[in-house]
This record gives C-alpha cells, sequence and structure tokens, in this order.
C-alpha cells in the first residue's frame, strides 16, 4: 500500500456523504415544511409582500456554522479511532463542504423556484433581500451560487471555530477573530454578511462577479489554512460529554 | 499479521508537565499486553502516543517498523479503544460503530466481526454491557443475553474480549508501579506477577498455570 494510494482513498468523503446527504435533505424537508407554514400565516395574519424563502435562508448560515465545529468536534476524533489520518480526514471533509453545499444549494435554489410558482400562482411579489447577488426571482444560476457559496463559507467558519476550540490553548481566540474577518469578506461579496453594522458600513455589493468570488476565497482560504494549521496535529482528547 | 512496537527516548509533556519522560522499550508481536499503573502515571498518555492520538514530544515510536503518528500505514492497523467512547458518537450503537469500522477499515472481516458480537459481546436493545454491569442490568428485569466478557478493569480499561478469545499468552506490562490493591486485583484475576523489567517501570505478567481459565 503506497502513500499515493492512501492519498486517493476517499472512503472518509463517501462515507460522510453516504451518511449525511441523507439527514440533510430531511432537515431541507422540515425547512420547506416550516417556510410553508409562515408563509400560509403571513397571508392569514396580514399580506405577502416578499419572498420568505430568501431570508429564511439567510438563516441556514448558522446551521451551516454548527456542522462545520460538529464536523471537527465529533467527527474528527471518530475518524481518528478508526484509522484514519488527520491530513486525510481533513482533506476529505473539504471534499464534502464543497459537494454538500452543492446538494444543498440545490435543494434551497429548488425551495425558492418552488416559491417562486406559489407566488405566481397567488399573485403576490417575490422580492428578495437587496444584499444579494440576485435581484429577481429568474436568476437561478445566482441564487444558487450565493447559497452555495454562504453554505461552504460558513461550513468553513464552523470548522475554523472547532478546530480554535479543540485545540484551545489560545487558539480559540485566533480562530474567533479570523473568523470575524471571514465573515465580514466573504459577507460583502456574496450578500450574507451576517453581522450588525458591517451591511451599513460597505453599502450593497454592487460588483462584478469575479470579484465576489475574489472575495470568497480571499476570506475562505487563510480560514481554511487556520484550521488545517490548527487541526492537523492536534491531540484527540478524552471525550467528557 | 502482527505487530511490534519499539519505543525510543520517549517523552511527552503538558505544558511543563512531564506526563512521559525518556520511555524506551520492546513490545515484540503476537503477544497480548496489558498497561497497569496508578492513576496519573501516564497509562493512558502512553497509548495514545503508540495510536498515534497525540503526537509525542520527542523520541521515536515504531508499530511495526513504520513511525505512527500521521502515517496511514500505520494507523490503519492500529485500534485504540478508551472508555469514552471515540468510534463513535455516545448515543450510536455498536453495529453502527462496526459500520463505520467496515468502512473504513481495509480489509475488515464483516463476518468476523458480527460474529464476535454475537458470541462476546453482551448487547441490550444495541448497547454494549459490559460484565459488571451484566447484574445490575438482570435485576432490573433487562433482557441480558450472551456469555459473559472478561472486565480486566485494572489492566486495559474495559476488556470486552473473553480470556479463550485472547489466546494463549496474555501479558502486562506495569508503567510507574503497582500499589497494594492493584497486585491483590491481579491475584484475583489469576495472574501472577512475573519480575520487575525495564529500568522498574515494567511488569511482566505470565499466564497462570494451567492456562486460560
Amino acid at each position: 500500500m503506497s502513500d499515493r494510494a492512501d492519498d486517493r482513498d476517499q472512503a472518509i468523503a463517501r462515507l460522510l456523504l453516504a451518511t449525511h446527504l441523507p439527514f440533510l435533505a430531511m432537515v431541507w424537508a422540515v425547512f420547506a415544511a416550516a417556510v410553508l407554514v409562515l408563509v400560509i400565516g403571513i397571508d392569514l395574519l396580514g399580506t405577502v409582500t416578499r419572498s420568505v424563502w430568501d431570508p429564511a435562508v439567510s438563516m441556514v448560515r448558522w446551521f451551516a456554522l454548527g456542522y462545520g465545529v460538529y464536523l471537527i468536534n465529533r467527527l474528527l476524533p471518530v475518524y481518528v479511532a478508526h484509522g484514519r489520518t488527520r491530513r486525510e480526514f481533513l482533506r476529505s471533509v473539504a471534499l464534502f463542504v464543497v459537494v454538500a453545499a452543492a446538494v444543498v444549494g440545490g435543494l434551497l435554489t429548488i425551495g425558492f423556484a418552488l416559491e417562486a410558482v406559489l407566488y405566481r400562482v397567488m399573485d403576490w411579489p417575490h422580492g428578495v433581500e437587496a444584499e444579494r447577488l440576485f435581484h429577481s426571482s429568474g436568476q437561478y444560476p445566482l441564487v444558487f451560487l450565493s447559497y452555495w457559496a454562504m453554505l461552504v463559507t460558513w461550513t468553513t467558519i464552523g470548522l475554523l471555530l472547532g478546530a480554535g476550540f479543540y485545540r484551545s490553548g489560545g487558539n480559540e481566540l485566533v480562530a474567533v477573530v479570523l473568523a470575524l474577518a471571514m465573515v465580514a469578506v466573504t459577507g460583502y461579496g456574496i450578500g450574507f454578511n451576517g453581522l450588525p453594522f458591517v451591511g451599513a458600513v460597505l453599502g450593497v455589493a454592487e460588483v462584478p462577479l469575479a470579484v465576489t468570488l475574489a472575495l470568497c476565497l480571499a476570506g475562505l482560504l487563510p480560514g481554511a489554512a487556520a484550521t488545517w494549521a490548527m487541526a492537523r496535529d492536534v491531540p484527540i482528547r478524552n471525550r467528557t460529554t | 499479521m502482527t505487530l511490534g512496537v519499539e519505543v525510543a527516548g520517549l517523552w511527552l509533556s503538558y505544558g511543563a508537565v512531564a506526563a512521559l519522560d525518556d520511555l524506551s522499550f520492546t513490545l515484540a508481536g503476537g503477544r497480548i499486553y496489558g498497561l497497569l499503573g496508578r492513576n496519573g502515571s501516564g497509562k493512558t498518555s502512553l497509548l495514545s502516543v503508540l495510536a498515534g492520538f497525540r503526537k509525542a514530544s520527542g523520541g521515536t515510536v515504531l508499530v511495526g517498523g513504520q513511525p505512527v503518528f500521521e502515517n496511514p500505514r500505520s494507523t490503519r492497523r492500529v485500534c485504540f479503544i478508551r472508555e469514552t467512547g471515540d468510534t463513535g458518537d455516545r448515543d450510536e450503537r455498536v453495529r453502527d460503530a462496526l459500520y463505520t469500522a467496515a468502512r473504513l477499515r481495509p480489509g475488515w472481516d464483516r463476518d468476523y466481526a458480527d460474529a464476535l458480537v454475537e458470541q462476546v459481546l453482551i448487547i441490550d436493545n444495541g448497547r454494549l454491557v459490559l460484565q459488571d454491569e451484566t447484574e445490575a442490568l438482570r435485576a432490573r428485569g433487562a433482557d441480558v443475553t450472551g456469555p459473559a466478557a472478561v472486565v480486566d478493569r485494572f489492566v486495559a480499561g474495559r476488556t470486552v474480549l473473553r480470556e479463550r478469545q485472547l489466546g494463549a499468552t496474555k501479558s502486562a506490562m506495569v508503567y510507574g508501579g503497582l500499589d497494594q490493591r492493584h497486585r491483590r486485583q491481579a491475584r484475583e484475576a489469576g495472574l501472577d506477577l512475573g519480575p520487575v523489567a525495564l529500568q522498574d517501570l515494567f511488569v511482566h505478567l505470565t499466564q497462570p498455570p494451567g492456562g486460560p481459565r
């Protein structure tokens, strides 16, 4: 068995996708049902004036953040205990995050499209948040790109925080500072900044798509590098909870 | 395939505290060893380094002639089970952990694992039950089936394999010395404490006369 063969072993990514994608699909179904109930409630009690799905999706970023923390704090020790190295796990998690974000981003885009159909039938205006990359219901590639980038970004922030707090010894403080910087930089680009004041100071992003992607990478790469640095040789602690 | 262990000049520190200090020993493959010692003597720290859970501060650790830490050639062949249950989430069932192992361990023998689960472990509603819990569970009316497992708490945490599954030879090394309580427990378990060896840190335990019980 050569090291090169080990590098090509995607067992971790396959296992993560096989076990987590069905769960994420179920979460999406619950989320969609909740948004539908909310829309019906707004219609019964008042007037539907804009998309409910789009601002609800912005809440998903906190779920993504929690998932990132979970991947490091809970699953890294499990995979090491099953004979995998941290290096293998972190590489596989990067692949998992990109693919799972694409799947979940696709589902969120489908939900947005279904909401647009419902609004069209009901003759409701389907307005979206002003800070988004997209400005109308028909821009589905941009909708998908926004949701996918948001999920990748916030899961990576969760990975960083998870690595910082799992390693501790001052790393948690570095992780928090870096995470805030990531939120500010990538949020300005993809329209999900999630921080108070930042949007007001920087205004709405009206920049070319290439600049948006560059901002995403500028926020993601240092965060991913810091996660790698903190987790690549982290001791596996005794579990206490 | 059995793997030998070679440790040379190993030390491990937690800040200013040295948990392992210039430790050297060699363990031949094909045997079963236990590690004994007082609380805080460094047993878990040593095993964590041997299993690649923790990076040594210095020295070398070879398992099967290969470095362990972050070396997939070695980590694939090492399994370290702590009582904190690292191989799955706390709520996970035994079969879930075995499913994960089957997906991650090359050459995993699923049939053999299933057979061991049936023959060796006591499963109560999917949860692993150890020998010392069995009577309490039965008293509560739990449906506990299957043969008993040997629990050598003082040797290697919670051992879940019956003695006859362990083979003919049982050995243990002692790190940090044994107090009277440990020695009494060893005698009660039918183990003979052998001569002190390896800089007075390790005691070799031999199989009791008459073979495995």
